[in-house]
C-alpha cells in the first residue's frame, strides 16, 4: 500500500485533477507563504540550498519570472503531472513540484526515499500549509508519495497510463524504463537524463585578479563543486584553462581551493574511501591518464592533457577534477557532447560566449553561468522552457 | 610462496617487522609484474616515489575495487577457487581468485592460528547455523563463506539449526553423547551465537554442559551493540547458560582469508599474527599511532595469486598495543569499532554560505 506524507493511503482512482492558468494567484500565494515559513525556520541558515529555495519562492521572484516568460496565449496546465525525483539533490523534488504547480498542473511527486534534513524541513512546512483552508485545493490536487519503483512496477505502469505529463529526473536507466511504459496518447514526457558539467576559466583574466578576488572565485567554485558530492548534473568535473598555459596561476587556483577546504569542509570517512575508489577506477578505465596532483585527500587534480575528445563518462567524485589547457573557447567543441549541461565560467564576456555557441555547432551545454551559480535552478532547464512545456495552449479566436 | 609454516603464529622474532616489510615489498613487485591493472594503479600513485622505506609506504587497494574489476596475478586457468564476498549479485560481489599455492597457504596459516585454540588435531565441531548446502546459490554471504572456511577443521560437524532455523535439540543431544569428553569447537557468527545460544537456547535443567568447548565467533558486534551487550556481558551470559568459559572473537575479511585475527587472551582486543599486520589511517591516509580511531588497512603475506596483500577496509578501528601486550609480544593488539558510516546525501549544507 502506497502512502502519502500524511500517512494516508494513496488511491489513484480518487485523484482530483485540476488545470489552472500558469502563475495563477493561488499558487503564487501558496509558494510565497512557503517562503515565509522557510524564512522563519532558524535551521535553514545551515542549508544554503534551502536559503536559495526561500529566496526563489518569494512572490517578488515568481512575479519576475511571470513577466519574463510573457505568455501571450490562453494557457492551462496539462492536467496531472507524475514526477519521479532523484536522490542526489535533496531539494530537487520540491523544484519539480514547483515546475508542475507553476505551470497549472496537479501533481504526484514520487520523492526519493533517502533521508535528508532538507526533505524533512520542506515536508513539515507542506504539512502545515495543507492544514490551512485557503490552500485546500492545492492539498487535494497534489500528492507526495514514496515507494520503491523497482518493487512497484505495476503502480508506475498504472499512473503512466493515466497521467498527462511524466517528469523523470535520471538515472538514464530509470528514464529508459519509464519511457517503455505506455502513456496516454496526449501525454508528454519531460526527461532529465544523466548530465555532467564543466568549468572554463580565462587564464589571462584570472592572473589579473587580486589574491583576495582569486580567493573569492575559488570559494564560489568550492560551492559549485563540493556540494552534492560532485554528483549533481550541474557539478563540474572538467576544468578548462583557456589561453596560454600558466602553471603558476593554475596552481594558485588549486592552492586557494585547498585552503578553503582545509578551513571549511569535513569529509566523511566513506566519502574518502569512495573518492579514492573513484580515482582508481578512473585510472583503470582511462589508460591515457598518467599524472595527478594531490592536495592530501582534499583535491585530486588529474592531468587530462592526453584526453583528446569524449569526456562525458570521465567523472570526479567528492573533489576530483580533470584539468586541461586549451588555447581558445572554440577548442572546447571537441569535448562537448549532448550530455554536457552547464558550463560555469570566469573571465569571458557574454558576447564571446554567444559567438562560441553560434560558431561551433556544439552538441551540448544548456546553461552558461558564472562560477558559483552552477547549482541555481531556473525555469529554463536542460534546454526546456518548463512552463511552456508543461502547459497547453487553448487557441482562442 | 611460503615454504615453512611456523606453527607458532604469535612468535615474533626480533627482526620480524623488517622481514615482514621486505616480504610485502617483494609481493608488491610480484603483483606489479603479474597484474597489469595493479601495475597501472601503483605506477600512477607512486609517480614521485622511487622506493618504499616503511611498510606504510606500500599502496593499498580499497576492498570495493575487487567488486569492480577482476584482479589476479596468475593466468585464469591456474585459478582453483574463487571466493565471493557478501551481498547479492545485483550489488556486486568481491571476487578473490586463488591458485593452488595461495589456497594451500591460506589454509596453512588458518590452521596455525586455530591450532593455538584447538590443538593440532581436527576437533568435533558445532556450527551455530544451518547447513549451507541447502542455500540458494543466488545470494552469497560472509556466513556461508566463513562456515566453509572453518569447517575444514572440524572432524564431525553438527549444524545446530535445521532448515527452518530452529534449534535441533535431539541432534545436539546425540552429538554430545557421541563426542563426550572430547574438546569441542563451536563456531558461528556473533549475532547468531547470541540469538541462538544465549536468547533462544533452553537449558533450564542444565542438561547441556558445554564446559569442554571453545566458542569461536566473528562477523561483527553491531547487533549486540544495539542491544547494549558488551563482550564481557556476552561471555558471562554464555557461561551462565552453557558453562562455556572460553569464548574467542575473530576478525577477518574475504579479501584476506587465512590470516585472521583472534581475540587476545590478555587484553581482550584482536591480535595480529606473524602473517598479518594492521595500519590505521586518518581521512588523509596518514598513518595513525595507537589510541586514535581511523580506517583499518590490513596487510598480509598470504595473497600471492591476487593483489590483496595491502587493502583498505571499510571498518574503523584503533591500535591499542604496539608490541608490548603480554598476550602478543612483538605483535599488535587492536579494536574494530564497526563499519564506516554509510553515505548520506550531502546537499549544499556542508559547503557553507558563499
Amino acid at each position: 500500500m502506497i502512502q502519502d506524507i500524511f500517512n494516508k493511503p494513496f488511491d489513484i482512482k480518487n485523484l482530483k485533477i485540476i488545470r489552472k492558468d500558469p502563475f495563477n494567484e493561488l499558487v503564487i500565494e501558496f509558494l510565497d507563504e512557503f517562503s515565509e515559513k522557510l524564512k522563519s525556520d532558524k535551521n535553514i541558515y545551515n542549508f544554503p540550498d534551502l536559503m536559495y529555495l526561500m529566496f526563489w519562492t518569494r512572490k517578488k521572484e515568481l512575479l519576475k519570472y511571470k513577466n519574463l516568460i510573457l505568455l501571450n496565449e490562453l494557457r492551462v496546465g496539462r492536467g496531472l503531472a507524475f514526477h519521479i525525483c532523484p536522490s542526489n539533490v535533496p531539494t530537487n523534488f520540491f523544484y519539480s513540484f514547483i515546475f508542475g504547480l507553476l505551470s497549472g498542473n496537479s501533481n504526484i511527486i514520487k520523492m526519493p526515499s533517502i533521508h535528508s534534513e532538507q526533505k524533512k524541513i520542506i515536508l513539515n512546512i507542506l504539512i502545515s500549509l495543507f492544514k490551512l483552508k485557503k490552500f485546500k485545493e492545492i492539498k487535494e490536487t497534489n500528492n507526495f508519495i514514496e515507494y520503491d519503483h523497482n518493487l512497484n512496477d505495476k503502480f508506475t505502469s498504472e499512473i503512466s497510463l493515466f497521467c498527462d505529463v511524466r517528469i523523470v529526473w535520471g538515472s538514464d536507466q530509470t528514464i529508459n524504463k519509464i519511457a517503455k511504459l505506455t502513456k496516454s496518447q496526449r501525454a508528454i514526457d519531460l526527461f532529465f537524463p544523466d548530465r555532467y558539467s564543466i568549468t572554463s576559466i580565462n587564464l589571462c583574466e584570472y592572473s589579473k585578479l587580486s589574491e583576495n578576488k582569486k580567493k573569492m572565485l575559488a570559494n564560489r567554485f568550492f560551492y559549485d563543486a563540493y556540494s552534492m558530492n560532485q554528483n549533481g548534473c550541474n557539478s563540474p568535473h572538467f576544468l578548462f584553462w583557456v589561453g596560454k598555459k600558466n602553471k603558476k596561476q593554475q596552481k594558485n587556483f588549486w592552492d586557494h581551493l585547498n585552503s578553503i577546504i582545509e578551513k571549511k569542509f569535513n569529509f566523511k570517512d566513506i566519502e574518502i574511501i569512495e573518492k579514492y575508489l573513484s580515482l582508481l577506477n578512473t585510472i583503470i578505465k582511462n589508460k591515457k591518464i598518467e599524472k595527478y596532483i594531490k592536495y592530501k585527500n582534499n583535491i585530486y587534480v588529474i592531468d587530462a592533457s592526453n584526453i583528446k575528445s569524449k569526456i562525458e563518462d570521465i567523472r570526479g567524485l567528492n573533489g576530483i577534477f580533470f584539468e586541461k589547457n586549451i588555447l581558445n573557447l572554440g577548442n572546447l567543441k571537441n569535448f562537448i557532447s549532448k550530455k554536457c549541461q552547464t558550463m560555469s565560467y570566469f573571465g569571458f564576456h557574454k558576447k564571446e560566449l554567444e559567438i562560441f555557441v553560434y560558431n561551433n555547432n556544439i552538441e551540448g551545454i544548456d546553461r552558461m553561468v558564472p562560477i558559483g551559480e552552477s547549482l541555481n535552478i531556473d525555469l529554463n532547464w536542460d534546454g526546456f522552457d518548463v512552463i511552456k512545456t508543461l502547459s497547453r495552449i487553448v487557441t482562442l479566436k | 610462496m611460503l615454504k615453512n609454516y611456523n606453527k607458532k603464529p604469535y612468535n615474533f622474532e626480533k627482526n620480524h617487522n623488517n622481514k615482514f616489510k621486505k616480504k610485502i615489498f617483494e609481493l608488491t613487485i610480484h603483483h606489479k609484474k603479474n597484474c597489469d591493472i595493479y601495475k597501472n594503479i601503483v605506477n600512477f600513485l607512486d609517480i614521485k616515489k622511487s622506493k618504499y622505506v616503511t611498510l606504510a609506504d606500500v599502496p593499498f587497494i580499497p576492498t570495493r575495487l575487487f567488486k569492480d574489476v577482476d584482479l589476479l596475478s596468475v593466468k585464469k586457468d591456474k585459478i582453483v577457487k574463487t571466493l565471493l564476498s557478501s551481498g547479492t549479485s545485483n550489488d556486486g560481489l568481491s571476487r578473490i581468485y586463488l591458485d593452488k599455492n595461495n589456497s594451500i597457504n591460506q589454509i596453512r596459516a588458518l590452521s596455525d592460528i586455530l591450532s593455538t585454540l584447538i590443538g593440532n588435531e581436527r576437533v568435533p565441531m558445532i556450527i551455530v547455523d544451518k547447513n549451507p548446502i541447502n542455500n540458494s546459490r543466488k545470494s552469497f554471504n560472509a556466513r556461508v563463506a566463513a562456515i566453509y572456511g572453518f569447517s575444514i577443521f572440524g572432524k564431525n560437524i553438527f549444524y545446530l539449526l535445521d532448515s527452518n532455523n530452529k534449534i535441533n535439540y535431539e541432534g545436539l543431544k546425540n552429538f554430545l553423547l557421541t563426542n563426550s569428553k572430547k574438546k569441542l569447537l563451536i563456531f558461528g557468527f556473533t549475532s547468531f551465537i547470541y540469538e541462538y545460544l544465549v536468547l533462544k537456547f533452553k537449558n533450564d535443567n542444565k542438561k547441556y554442559d558445554l564446559s569442554n568447548s571453545i566458542i569461536l565467533h566473528g562477523g561483527g558486534w553491531k547487533k549486540l551493540e544495539d542491544k547494549k551487550v558488551s563482550n564481557k556481558k556476552f561471555k558471562n551470559l554464555l557461561f551462565q547458560k552453557l558453562k562455556v568459559s572460553k569464548v574467542v572473537n575473530y576478525y577477518g575479511t574475504v579479501e584476506q582469508t587465512g590470516s585472521i585475527f583472534l581475540e587476545c587472551e590478555k587484553c581482550g582486543n584482536l591480535k595480529t599474527s606473524i602473517y598479518s599486520d594492521i595500519i590505521i589511517r586518518d581521512n588523509n591516509f596518514k598513518n595513525l599511532s595507537a589510541n586514535k580511531t581511523g580506517i583499518i588497512q590490513l596487510i598480509s603475506v598470504l595473497p600471492s595469486s591476487y593483489p590483496g596483500h595491502s587493502i583498505l577496509t571499510e571498518d574503523l578501528g584503533m591500535i591499542i598495543h604496539e608490541g608490548n601486550c603480554q598476550g602478543n609480544l612483538g605483535g599488535k593488539c587492536f579494536k574494530v569499532l564497526g563499519r564506516v558510516k554509510k553515505a548520506e546525501i550531502r546537499g549544499c549544507s556542508d559547503t557553507g554560505h558563499f
